[in-house]
């Protein structure tokens, strides 16, 4: 299975992606809404540099993309009863979800091209960006990591019954946690170690690097280890979790009551 | 012969919490200690009224539940700590139309299923059609799932059942909500499959349904199996009596317990149907005795009098009462 | 009368719903959870922005429009979650005015809606350290009821959208969304371009924001009894621009025959 399976689950996303137009329309909406607001909030901060504020508000909104693939559709393939069948198939639940994020990641770039074409047409803002092809590596970086993070919360989904509120909940979560927007520092003391063992922190780094300063330093190697180092983690970690899910699921009954 | 699946003293409770704030936690057994056996090639059917824990069984043996007690084999593999290798010999179809992509067509549906049971391109190829052309479904085979009615969605889900060309295949209540003409056919799809050399093992609570598909039932109640054996033995346990059915207003308690005395007579139920009460009284098959009741019944102007041959749902009601 | 006794136990039901529906653990997460993530986020987007004075403003925008959170989804999602449960239909054959029937379920969700508010409030003054001590706290709470009440006008003429289509969840979150861009939440309505100031202007929580802003910095009723008269106002033709939508989309649900659809 394995491969194949991950391929199969990120295909039958992808139509359900076709199956529904509306996701452009529900996807776009909230990091259109917060590239706009910090826009105009920044426009009388001229220290600040636009084209990163754009690319924030559109890899916020790949974030809440992959959660809502990874981790939302367990809650509504639980609610269409579909969830059982994929359970009782041979192939891993884990699998199946790995697929699910991938594809939703990647749907979630329309997300940068439509803040990007936003900026560009109603704001007029000037696309800046210091080192293009490391850019699209970043990005790639950062999509890969934003999955291994989805396939992590998603035993959350699988879990817990009142997941509804979760979903909101995580995808805030990391917009207010992550600094993606403002500097870490303006967090609580106490809130900080959770910034730094979350990978879109480090994604927002590494972006920041690639479109604004004009020689790659230090900072930006740092953060391409820790999205390597956390993202690994975060699949290991998920692995284990999915092995117990496995057998706990088939204990407490969970996968079937909604 | 050799069992395909097999259980011994089989038990699953549930917690069920109860109240909004402060909940309170109560033991619920939903299956209590069942043993039975299944061979390859049956069409067993677990016969019981809703609540008797069907569904709770087909899901341990699916590996969907980790019972709280006892074992089951599937296949010779232990249901918990070899799931992975029952999974790929099995299916399972849950009655209703829930379950499906509703927003991608048929075909898309069953070529999911199949790539999760990891069935090669070049099967699925071929088939996806057979199991469309199957059930009825080679037409709509495009449609969303959605457009679909209840009966064919149920259809669809026989034909997903199939999809990794399963031996055993589980279905719980897969007629339930269908008319009559709906339930008929999908009958006749799953009577088609025994032909196959496959083994059903196939909830229902309804008796005809039992009678006319399966080869042995097991009949469930509470949690508890009370009797297994063929239909025909069933039906045996009722077979010497003939049963008088009667409507009347309050029948009177004299009449019941004078019935109850007769050396003749071997039960006598009541019950109520809308504004009547319905007596049934089973009888020696006796037409002296079958005319004697009748003037008695008469006498106490107990109208709708008939005379009848027992069914499977009279040794159902028989064996369940007692 | 008889849409008042609708409206009444319609009242009582959906209070009951809302406890089924949201779990309390969910309820709380509702609650608690997402709007201080909400309000941090902007706040702290604010402060690099422009400061504490920016961040303060966006406190106690955000703290006036969380109570959008019960009115606006919660209200939307009333009528949406019929749908999902299937029981539209039958609600939509039984004789009431069903206008009325919603309208009463709006009282729950005012409420709940206020609390929303409060809670904003208390981080507020607790987390972001913003400066209550001139407002006028009777003032304050008139200012979130009617705000929360035109609010659910808002989500109701939202929530008629799902007699016609199953995407409603879509369209309230995009409301609930665009609330924070046009109302005047995270920065003043005049840094908007022309076309949205003029939206901004007939949407009632435009009003209810500058009002709080107003008393939080220690006005009396006299000076804001105006935004609070446009807001009951705009609130009205809310009311009325929701109830025809109401009865349009039922007509033309029953002609397309969408009810059953999730």
């Amino acid at each position: 299975m394995g491969m194949r399976t991950i391929f199969s689950a990120s295909r039958q996303a992808f139509y359900e992606f076709l199956a529904r137009p509306v996701w452009i329309f529900e996807m776009t909406v909230s990091p259109f809404v917060f590239a706009t607001v910090a826009l105009i909030m920044f426009r009388d901060s001229p220290s600040t540099n636009s084209t990163y504020i754009v690319m924030a508000g559109g890899i916020m909104g790949m974030w809440g993309s992959t959660l809502l693939g990874a981790g939302y559709s367990v809650v509504i393939e639980r609610y269409f009863g579909t969830l059982q069948y994929l359970f009782a198939s041979p192939s891993s639940l884990e699998e199946i979800i790995a697929g699910k994020a991938l594809t939703s990641a990647v749907m979630g770039l329309w997300n940068l091209v439509f803040v990007f074409l936003i900026a560009i047409i109603l704001f007029g803002v000037d696309i800046e960006i210091a080192h293009p092809l490391t850019f699209l590596l970043a990005l790639g970086l950062c999509l890969f990591s934003f999955s291994a993070l989805g396939i992590l919360l998603s035993t959350l989904f699988v879990l817990s019954r009142s997941a509804a509120a979760l979903g909101n909940i995580l995808e805030f979560a990391a917009f207010v946690v992550c600094g993606i927007m403002y500097p870490i520092s303006f967090l609580p003391v106490w809130i900080r170690p959770l910034s730094y063992i979350l990978t879109p922190t480090w994604g927002a780094q590494v972006l920041r690097w690639a479109v604004i300063e004009p020689q790659l330093g230090e900072g930006f190697w740092i953060g391409v280890a820790m999205i390597g180092i956390l993202s690994c983690s975060y699949i290991v970690i998920g692995h284990y979790l999915y092995s117990r899910i496995d057998y706990q699921v088939r204990v407490t009954a969970s996968l079937w009551r909604f | 012969m050799e069992y395909v699946i097999e259980t011994k003293d089989l038990a699953r409770e549930f917690d069920s919490a109860e109240g909004v704030l402060l909940k309170k936690k109560r033991k619920i057994i939903a299956v209590d200690h069942v043993t039975f056996g299944v061979r390859k090639g049956e069409l067993f059917g677990l016969l019981g009224p809703n609540g008797a824990g069907k569904t709770t069984t087909i899901k341990m043996l699916t590996t969907l539940l980790v019972p709280t007690e006892g074992d089951a084999y599937v296949h010779g593999w232990h249901v918990v700590k070899e799931a992975q290798k029952i999974r790929n010999h099995i299916n399972v179809i849950f009655g209703g139309e829930r379950g499906l992509y509703l927003r991608l067509s048929g075909k898309d549906n069953l070529r999911y299923f199949s790539d999760l049971y990891g069935v090669p391109a070049t099967t699925q190829k071929e088939r996806i059609p057979e199991l469309l052309q199957l059930v009825g479904l080679a037409e709509h085979g495009e449609r969303k799932v959605e457009t679909y009615s209840r009966g064919m969605k149920q259809r669809l889900h026989i034909a997903r059942g199939l999809i990794n060309d399963p031996s055993i295949i589980f279905m719980d209540e897969p007629t339930i909500g269908l008319d009559p003409e709906g339930a008929r056919s999908l009958r006749a799809i799953i009577q088609g499959l025994t032909s196959k050399d496959k083994t059903i093992f196939l909830t229902t609570h309804y008796m005809f349904e039992a009678d006319e598909l399966c080869t042995r039932i097991a009949l469930l109640k509470e949690g508890k199996i009370l009797k297994i054996d063929t239909p025909k033995s069933f039906k045996n346990e009722v077979s010497h009596v003939t049963i008088i059915e009667a409507e009347g207003h309050h029948i009177p308690r004299e009449l019941i317990d004078a019935l109850e005395a007769r050396q003749t007579v071997r039960m006598v139920t009541t019950s109520q149907q809308d504004m009547n009460q319905v007596l049934q009284i089973q009888t020696e098959p006796s037409t002296d005795v079958v005319m004697d009741i009748l003037q008695s019944l008469h006498t106490a102007r107990l109208s709708n009098i008939h005379i009848r041959e027992p069914s499977l749902e009279d040794a159902y009601i028989k064996i369940m009462q007692g | 009368m008889d849409a008042l006794r609708a409206a009444y136990s319609s009242a009582v039901f959906s209070y009951k719903g809302l406890l089924t529906w949201i779990e309390p653990r969910n309820y709380i997460g509702m609650k608690f959870i997402v709007p201080l993530l909400q309000m941090s986020f902007f706040a702290y987007v604010a402060k690099n922005a422009g400061g504490a004075e920016a961040m303060s403003f966006a406190v106690v925008g955000n703290m006036v429009q969380l109570c959008a959170v019960t009115s606006v989804l919660g209200m939307s999602m009333a009528v949406g979650m019929e749908r999902y449960f299937g029981t539209l239909p039958l609600l939509l054959v039984s004789p009431t005015n069903r206008f009325a029937l919603f309208m009463g379920r709006s009282v729950v969700y005012v409420l709940d809606g206020v609390t929303s508010t409060l809670v904003g409030l208390a981080y507020a003054v607790f987390l972001f350290g913003v400066d209550f001590s001139q407002a006028n706290p009777v003032l304050l709470v008139v200012i979130f009821l009617v705000t929360s009440f035109a609010l659910s006008g808002f989500g109701l003429l939202i929530g008629s959208l799902s007699l016609y289509t199953r995407e409603v969840v879509a369209v309230a979150n995009a409301s609930y969304f665009a609330l924070l861009i046009v109302c005047g939440v995270n920065f003043p309505v005049t840094e908007l371009p022309h076309v949205l100031q003029g939206l901004s202007k007939v949407l009632p929580l435009t009003y209810g924001i500058q009002a709080t802003r107003e008393v939080v910095q220690g006005a009396s009723f006299t000076d804001v009894q105006g935004l609070i008269g446009a807001e009951i106002l705009f609130m009205g033709a809310l009311l009325v621009v929701g109830y025809f939508f109401f009865r349009y989309f039922e007509q033309k649900a029953k002609k397309k025959g969408t009810f059953e659809l999730i």
